[in-house]
């Protein structure tokens, strides 16, 4: 009789814990997936009995304000607001990686690049969020192939993206229309001025808009402008690397950047630099974006986000006065190629140590939804870029940027191309930026600095392992673009 | 009860009155400390740098025992012996400026003068902004179109523009710069305090004996500031060595590697590369660098106070 009623207990206490763990695996209600992580939310508070709770989250101090407010409305709706702390945009991987070795919970959930992935899912940090991507539906299908991708690794998906981020460049039509420079530009060069289709044409430009009447050296008109500064560089000479045809590895991991192609990218990439302000190799987004809205350069290859600076009524001079074009290229076997690098793109992380890694996530899908994400890539203070094909339409994000902006944007997206997504990307990629700024210096020459760069690369691949590189490689060849062009 | 208790404390008083226990006493606590929280980190340390651990690659106490592999990577990383040699040449130039300036301020704060107090206030300020502030406010007045060089474009009449962040030897310079600007203060501090605790009848003696102001300076006061001047020498070095703060907020220590110390290598090895036991074993050859050259520093300081106390003025 004992043992019966024992046996009863023990089916009744496995019914109540598989309904219990039916229910909550259950999709949240709602037609939207901002809705459905809202009611995802809430269910989550009723379950744990809490009526408010402050999510810890480590974020780059350049998302802050453009982030905030929506996190606001999130805890309006379910009582789940964030605590965050602020970071370097090129600390997240240290803190990140400080935080896999101390598993202290000490933030539930972060922004990071993609770069940072691989190293910080085998670190144990990142959280595969498959499971709950199923639960809360998440609408993904509408995000343009190639930006979701960044956030799987080993066919898991570890974080929901919020930000598209190939470059776009961005030149001054006004200028090209000005009384005269046309004809004198063409006159000059022999073609048209205008976006560029080459780099060649680029380089054109830039010297032909380089104003500098007093012969003081510091121009009063830059021709152009881009990413020089330790950290950032290397991702602007990989763009052009990539359309020379490049590659950075064989199938055998052996580094293929040595070669013909990647010093002729260097080059040019050095060449450009003197159309650049004196100090662009310290410069990065808080120091370029306003000088291109304060009307002192010709040109700007960067982020998307560059529109929202340029476009903003109140901060910036040259409202109105920009064109935005595809990325230049190169001709490679008589035929134009493009390539327009993803070069940052963050993507909402969830930690393994979280202590709420569900209510993470809930506002995770919520500020990534199709409704949130547009009005995030609309605010005022934004750098999330356009990653949806609904942005494309969106009536908001078109005022904030324009549609011309918007659809080059996504048009540039055709041929994206990844940045090192590997295990040890982060280190690969410094040892990279390093010897290309070497080489911009002129302490080396290109050749020599990417044999210095394919040297450390080989010690890097070796130190980790070949044959593990070989499959995270293999994977990661399969979101390299195949179109030349875009349509 | 009570007597046994007596007989205890008094054997106990006893005990801690003879010389030798006294003597050891006041460094119970210190070592304490040294095995409590020091120790069990050192410990740690060296045995990282004898594994071969990632943290990518699972828990350290599960890591390969590699022996002393760590330590070849290390001496045969160009990269982390350039940042070694940088760091040295850094410390080099920093310190000796922090200490003239700081000598000079210091002499001059002895004289009496008419707001001698808000001056004093004023050369010690630096030293009280945490250096990370100093850094970012640098990196703002150091752009090339930036206030610095304006000021300096002033001061020579026509513009200069000193690409202070983006060139090799204008940001080693803007480095060393902001390490001098920084920790002056705490140079002039020791050099106040080591004037002010100066002994007066050997300089009485001299000025007795007809010395200029020049010669006690030079052959008395000097002489007798050089254990004080040993410690200044001792801590900013052992400071200037682990320099970190400056190159990352002002150069990402760049341009190129131009400022990369050893502390943001390490700090990279470490927390960006995830190389845990490279980084154990880089900073534990760090370290027998550092104390090799304190070593030598303790050693002066010792011959010097050996030789003040021979001739009596110590």
């Amino acid at each position: 009789m004992q043992r019966f009623f024992g046996l009863s207990v023990a089916v009744i206490v496995a019914l109540i814990l598989a309904w219990s763990t039916a229910a909550s695996a259950q999709a949240p209600p709602g037609a939207t997936a901002d809705e459905r992580a809202v009611n995802g939310a809430k269910a989550y508070m009723k379950a744990k009995g809490l009526t408010s709770l402050k999510l810890n989250m480590m974020m780059p101090s350049i998302f802050t304000a453009g982030s905030t407010v929506e996190m606001a409305s999130f805890e309006k709706e379910t009582g789940i607001g964030v605590n965050y702390f602020e970071v370097g945009i090129l600390q997240v991987q240290a803190k990140a990686m400080s935080e896999a070795v101390a598993k202290s919970g000490s933030f539930d959930f972060w922004i990071g690049d993609p770069i940072s992935l691989p190293d910080l899912v085998e670190a144990g940090l990142a959280r595969p969020l498959d499971d709950l991507v199923v639960r809360g539906k998440a609408d993904l299908d509408d995000i343009v192939p190639g930006f979701q991708e960044q956030a799987q690794y080993k066919g898991k998906t570890y974080g929901l993206v919020a930000d598209g981020d190939n470059f776009i460049l961005a030149i001054r039509k006004d200028l090209i229309d000005a009384p005269g420079e046309r004809q004198k530009f063409k006159a000059k060069y022999g073609w048209e001025p205008g976006c560029p289709d080459t780099y060649e044409q680029w380089y054109q430009l830039a010297e032909f808009f380089t104003r500098d009447p007093k012969g003081t050296g510091v121009p009063e008109l830059y021709g152009a402008m881009g990413y020089r500064a330790r950290g950032w560089g290397w991702r602007w000479w990989l763009q052009q690397f990539y359309a020379k045809g490049g590659m950075p590895f064989d199938d055998g991991m052996k580094p293929l950047i040595a070669g013909k192609e990647g010093a002729e990218a260097l080059r040019d990439y050095i060449a450009l630099t003197k159309f650049m302000p004196k100090d662009i190799l310290g410069w990065a987004t808080p120091q370029a974006y306003p000088f291109y809205a304060g009307g002192n350069a010709f040109s700007i290859m960067t982020y998307p986000s560059i529109a929202i600076a340029a476009e903003h009524p109140e901060r910036s001079k040259v409202v109105g006065k920009n064109k935005y074009c595809l990325v230049p290229g190169y001709v490679v076997g008589g035929k134009l190629v493009r390539r327009a690098l993803q070069g940052y793109g963050n993507i909402f992380y969830v930690s393994n140590y979280a202590k709420h890694p569900e209510a993470a996530y809930w506002l995770s899908q919520y500020l990534t939804s199709k409704e949130v994400s547009a009005r995030l890539v609309a605010g005022p203070n934004s750098v999330y870029d356009p990653y949806r094909r609904s942005h494309l339409t969106d009536p908001r994000v078109i005022k904030a940027r324009t549609k011309e902006m918007v659809e080059i944007h996504l048009k540039n997206a055709q041929v994206m191309a990844p940045m090192i997504l590997i295990q040890g990307a982060v280190e690969y990629n410094d040892a990279l930026d390093l010897n290309v700024q070497e080489a911009l210096l002129g302490k080396i020459a290109a050749e020599d600095a990417l044999k210095n760069t394919a040297t450390a690369w080989e010690k890097i691949t070796n130190q980790i392992g070949r044959r593990q590189q070989i499959d995270g490689w293999k994977a990661l060849k399969a979101a390299y673009p195949t179109k030349n062009v875009p349509d | 009860m009570t007597t046994a208790g007596t007989t205890v404390a008094g054997g106990l008083r006893r005990w801690l009155e003879q010389e030798r226990v006294f003597r050891w006493l006041p460094f119970i606590p210190v070592q304490g400390l040294f095995a409590l929280l020091l120790l069990p980190n050192f410990l740690l340390l060296v045995y990282l740098s004898l594994l071969s651990w990632r943290i990518t690659r699972g828990t350290w106490w599960n890591a390969a025992f590699t022996g002393l592999d760590a330590f070849q990577r290390a001496v045969e990383d160009e990269r982390f012996l350039w940042a070694l040699a940088r760091t040295f040449g850094f410390a080099a130039a920093a310190v000796p400026l922090e200490l003239l300036l700081g000598f000079g301020l210091a002499l001059l704060c002895r004289q009496n003068f008419r707001g001698r107090r808000f001056y004093t206030t004023v050369f010690l300020l630096p030293m009280m902004i945490v250096p990370a502030v100093v850094g970012y406010d640098l990196s703002m007045l150091l752009i090339d179109q930036g206030p610095f060089n304006q000021v300096l474009s002033l001061l020579a009449g026509r513009t200069i523009t000193v690409r202070w962040l983006s060139e090799y030897t204008p940001a080693q310079l803007a480095v060393i710069g902001a390490d001098v600007w920084q920790w002056t203060a705490l140079t002039f501090l020791i050099f106040t305090s080591g004037l002010a605790g100066l002994p007066e009848d050997p300089i009485r003696a001299a000025r007795v004996m007809g010395a200029s102001r020049w010669q006690i300076f030079w052959h008395v006061e000097l002489p007798l500031l050089k254990p004080v001047i040993a410690i200044a020498v001792i801590l900013r070095s052992m400071e200037a060595l682990k320099i970190f703060d400056y190159p990352m907020l002002l150069t990402q220590a760049g341009p190129g590697n131009a400022t990369e110390t050893v502390a943001v290598y390490l700090w990279r090895v470490g927390w960006e590369f995830a190389r845990v036991s490279d980084a154990a074993a880089m900073s534990l050859v760090l370290l027998v660098a550092v104390a090799m050259y304190s070593l030598v520093a303790i050693r002066v300081l010792r011959r010097e106070r050996r030789r003040l106390a021979e001739e009596g003025v110590a």
